[in-house]
């Protein structure tokens, strides 16, 4: 049972409710006024009890316990000077489960306790207020604009006409419910005016922090519950009306900073866009049609007035050293932004070497990105950067890590990204997917990824996805983001561990998934299931005894009501379809995540589960089914073999150049020092009395995938990939939580950051050379696909070009590194005779591609030998076969074979 | 929620389906056209239904309206796709009107 729910079960309805009203003064100047207050309260049709509480003034504390009678309690503020500690003090002294407030200067309507008790038959309401009219000395000034009746403490045109939801309430008319009003601490004395000064806000910040508590609960306008406040000629002049203006301003910079209040101005917003130029608008219809001059100095008092409030609320931003130090902080970034662009001119992507985009990168693009995840590493350990700044560090290191390629290269990288192309191409000009299809079946059978895009391009009017694909590198990364903040929000409590754990997930992430393919959008769908139901679907029940040696749960969060709990449901089964349709691997991997927190207890209900593998099923033995049948042999052959499944996922480094042997060692032992010093920090939060099963179990789920199969030799890669989200959180506990924040302190972790990002630069940019593409590559195959006839083959020595499969479903396909060992190495030997016999009796022309990138490809994987493409070259050079095209990256020749 | 915001959120959802509609069918320049789809496709359908679910941050809320809409784009879009009837028009058909099923949900119902 909630603390919420345990509270409005010992609430009563309204018939049963009792009620104090505490009236707060601070001067005798207005005693007359605190007269015919506590004279209308005990008029009220409800009976209540009155407490007046005396603001540290002891003559007219004296004064009222002598003059008012008996049934009225008189008390002195006990808590700090100012309205908000003697409105504490009345809550302390008063004994109504509900507590009302009233200003000193202002006369409740008969009926006013009543209209305000009778909303609390809702046992959701948390307080009740009502209107507050403005009763002038004489009569209100002309140019006095109604829109600006807070400043005298009144209810103004902006709120509701009936009955409704609000924020917050105005201080001279409001009521709560005691316990709720006490569970909360009652109201801050740092908000609030002292005597006379012109301040407010107290029950403003004291709203917003209901809100937050509890966020089912209703703050209810009553506007038949109406006082009358007296506004004091004083009150009534320019000088008052800006100084109040500015203070309000002040004000409502200090609520808005309050921890945990990141909606506090929505209110003040939506003031701003509607009800003021309403009123603005108003008084310059009376100016102008009604010939009435006060129209315009009420418009001009409403744009002073807001140009008052708005230099009070800048005055507290600029003056607050979080302000100026995020200033600074974007200062560094802008100019880490500035080096990388800088550094981006002098790049020429055709001069790669075998160490990739390594070798082009100037220093400035490296001292760009060391400002980065360095600042990123020091404001992080600092503890107070605002989340926005060391948002737009993370930010600015994704876009420059995985953005430079897109800008140097002009096209895709990677050749998959081209294979998918050829999909979403498919599918926009035949408007299907074919499941049957014999070339690239899997695609059709998880179709998801590649018919969104089909829809991008052709609701969008474009002529392929190749207008964007470029770019998708960044764009998902920066799509994992926001599930990944939510995640670790959950997981730790501390913000420096969030934070540098997510610097540690991008730093760490050298697989290279995040390219335009499927894997990449099913991923950010299944961070965001994880995210959302250990957020806002926890089990809330013991860890198993027999998995407490693991660290502690998700930590406790408030519960969502059952609409609330069974729509968030809805939408994690609407992500779960989505995974199951548009990616083999994801789902089983989600399934073998969520197994262990179901089991566990970290999240509910366990249906989740059995509900995953009906979809999982469903899917596979309907729409993929022949694509299962197709491939059913390799599939059984790979279960239970766990050591063959970790082999066939590592390259024999022996034959690939010296370069590529430092970037596969780069990459590996990047990978093994992610689970070492995850593995360290598990054990210092054990150290530390504060281990985390979660992240531990993220960070492992997905090995048993590697006892089902080998992925096509990618498994190792993708149980890294969907094991980082763990992976990173424990190492970031491996610094944090920590308390000091002395800059000396950082070096340890600045020490990891620089080690992984120099382990990431080999890693992820070390292979580029092979996922670069050239102009001229991408314009051979275009000529290619224009002059070879339909069923015509095309043969390469991989499928490491640009466009390999366009228009694939009319041509067929065959790919040398595909052969077996026997029949690679009679290539190098016979090359004539191995194309001859590769083309065989095939009744159409047959196309030889021989590209750049299918060179260095080759070179990479080692699956050819170093002589057979130089062979394949001098078939071309010696005329054995006709050349039909051919520029400085790429050739095509025609082999003509028996059939010919 | 308060009246105004639900409002703005109908209006919302009802602003970006017609504007991509109509880029789409009168076929309009680009970058509107592919920025008016790409908007209503991957944000449209999360703000139709996710504010419903009372009780969530803002942060949660972001991350399901962006989740919903590629999720139910790529389930109707796939869909369309292997009955053989893909287009990319009738894929913002089918996404305004399961939108406007959430617009018409009553403020009772969250």
């Amino acid at each position: 049972m909630t603390e919420y729910s345990r509270t409005l079960a010992r609430a009563g309805t309204a018939h049963e409710l009792s009620v104090s009203v505490v009236v707060c003064c601070h001067s005798s100047k207005r005693w007359q006024r605190l007269v015919s207050s506590v004279a209308s309260l005990r008029e009220q049709t409800a009976p209540a009890e009155i407490v007046v509480v005396v603001d540290h003034c002891a003559p007219l504390e004296g004064r009222a316990r002598s003059l008012f009678p008996q049934d009225v309690l008189v008390v002195a503020n006990s808590e700090r000077p100012g309205l908000s500690g003697a409105r504490n003090t009345g809550l302390l002294v008063s004994r109504g489960d509900v507590v009302a407030f009233l200003d000193d200067d202002a006369v409740a309507e008969p009926g006013w306790l009543a209209e305000l008790l009778a909303a609390y038959d809702d046992p959701r309401v948390l307080g009740v207020g009502g209107h507050v009219e403005p009763s002038w000395p004489v009569s209100r000034p002309s140019w006095f604009p109604p829109e600006f009746d807070w400043v005298i403490g009144c209810s103004h045109p902006g709120r509701p006409v009936r009955r409704d939801e609000v924020r917050d309430f105005v201080g001279a008319n409001m009521s709560f419910r005691r316990e709720i009003l006490t569970g909360v601490g009652g109201f801050r004395t740092e908000f609030g005016g002292v005597g006379d000064q012109p301040a407010s806000s107290g029950e403003i910040e004291l709203c917003a922090r209901l809100a937050q508590r509890y966020p089912d609960g209703v703050l209810l306008y009553q506007p038949a519950a109406g006082v009358r406040q007296h506004v004091p000629p004083e009150r009534a002049t320019w000088a008052y009306f800006t100084a109040r203006c500015r203070a309000e301003g002040l004000s409502r910079a200090a609520v808005s900073d309050s921890d945990g209040h990141p909606r506090a101005l929505d209110t003040e917003r939506e003031y701003v866009r509607r009800v003021l130029p309403a009123g603005i608008a108003h008084a310059l219809r009376a100016a102008v049609f009604e010939r009435d001059l006060a129209g315009l100095a009420r418009a001009g008092a409403s744009l002073g007035g807001l140009a008052a409030t708005c230099a009070g609320y800048a005055a507290v931003r600029v003056r607050q050293a979080r302000t100026i130090r995020s200033a600074k902080a974007l200062a560094v970034l802008l100019i880490a932004l500035t080096l990388w662009a800088v550094s981006l001119r002098s790049a020429n992507p055709r001069a790669m070497n075998d160490f990739g985009l390594l070798s082009i990168l100037p220093p400035t693009y490296w001292m760009g990105f060391a400002l980065i995840v360095g600042g990123a590493v020091v404001l992080n350990h600092r503890g107070n950067t605002s989340g926005r700044v060391l948002a737009a560090y993370l930010t600015a290191l994704i876009v420059q890590l995985h953005g430079t390629p897109a800008i140097l290269y002009g096209s895709p990288r990677y050749s998959w990204s081209w294979k998918h192309l050829g999909i979403v191409d498919f599918i926009t000009r035949r408007n299907m997917v074919d499941p049957a299809i014999g070339t690239l079946s899997a695609y059709h059978g998880w179709p998801g990824f590649f018919s969104l895009n089909a829809g991008f391009v052709d609701a969008g009017g474009l002529t392929g996805a190749l207008n964007y694909a470029a770019w998708a590198p960044p764009v998902f990364a920066l799509l994992a983001f926001p599930p990944l903040r939510l995640l670790y929000g959950t997981l730790v409590p501390d913000r420096r561990q969030v934070w540098f754990g997510l610097l540690f997930f991008y730093l760490a992430n050298w697989v290279g998934q995040e390219y335009f393919s499927p894997q990449a959008f099913a991923f950010v769908l299944y961070l965001t299931v994880l995210a959302v139901c250990l957020a806002w679907l926890p089990a809330g029940r013991p860890v198993p005894r027999w998995a407490r040696w693991l660290g502690g749960g998700v930590r406790a969060r408030k519960t969502l009501p059952a609409p609330s709990r069974r729509g968030v449901l809805a939408v994690v089964v609407l992500l779960l379809i989505a995974v199951v349709s548009s990616h083999q691997l994801t789902p089983f991997m989600l399934l073998s995540a969520l197994t262990c927190l179901v089991v566990t207890r970290q999240i509910r209900p366990a249906w989740l589960l059995p509900l995953l593998v009906a979809l999982i099923a469903a899917w596979d033995l309907t729409v993929a089914e022949p694509f299962l049948k197709q491939n059913l042999y390799w599939i059984v052959e790979s279960i239970g073999q766990p050591t063959a499944n970790t082999q066939s996922n590592l390259v024999d480094l022996s034959n690939t150049p010296y370069a590529q042997k430092l970037v596969g060692y780069a990459d590996r032992s990047l990978t093994g020092a992610m689970y070492l010093l995850a593995g360290l920090g598990w054990l210092r939060g054990h150290w530390t009395r504060s281990p985390r099963m979660v992240p531990v179990l993220l960070a492992l789920s997905p090995f048993p995938l590697l006892v089902a199969n080998n992925y096509g030799g990618e498994m190792l890669f993708r149980i890294y990939l969907f094991g980082l989200p763990g992976l990173a959180l424990l190492t970031a506990g491996l610094v944090y939580p920590q308390a000091s924040t002395r800059l000396w302190r950082a070096v340890f972790p600045a020490a990891l950051a620089v080690a992984v990002t120099i382990s990431l630069a080999f890693a992820y940019y070390g292979k580029e050379r092979a996922n670069y593409f050239t102009s001229e590559e991408i314009e051979a195959e275009m000529w290619l696909y224009d002059n070879a006839p339909p069923r015509s083959l095309l043969i390469g020595a991989t499928p490491d070009f640009p466009w390999a499969f366009r228009h694939y479903e009319q041509y067929d396909y065959t790919f040398l590194e595909n052969l077996s060992a026997e029949e690679r190495r009679d290539i190098a030997a016979k090359p004539t005779e191995a194309m001859l016999d590769m083309v065989g009796d095939h009744p159409g022309r047959a196309f030889l591609i021989l590209t750049r990138s299918e060179d260095v490809s080759a070179r990479y994987t080692g699956l050819l030998r170093a002589d057979v493409m130089p062979r394949l070259r001098a078939l071309a050079e010696t005329g054995v076969f006709q050349v039909v095209y051919r520029n400085p990256e790429a050739v095509i020749v025609e082999v003509k074979g028996a059939a010919s | 929620m308060t009246r105004f915001q639900v409002d703005r959120r109908r209006a919302t959802v009802l602003a970006c389906g017609a504007t991509a509609l109509a880029f789409d069918l009168l076929g309009a320049g680009q970058p509107w056209r592919v920025l008016a789809v790409v908007v209503f496709i991957v944000v449209a359908p999360g703000l139709a239904f996710v504010p419903l679910i009372r009780g969530l941050d803002v942060w949660t809320r972001g991350v399901l309206i962006v989740a919903v809409g590629l999720a139910l784009g790529a389930a109707v879009s796939e869909a369309l796709a292997l009955a053989h009837i893909f287009s990319g028009t009738l894929l913002l058909l089918m996404l305004a009107g399961v939108s406007a099923v959430g617009c018409v949900f009553p403020r009772g119902a969250r």
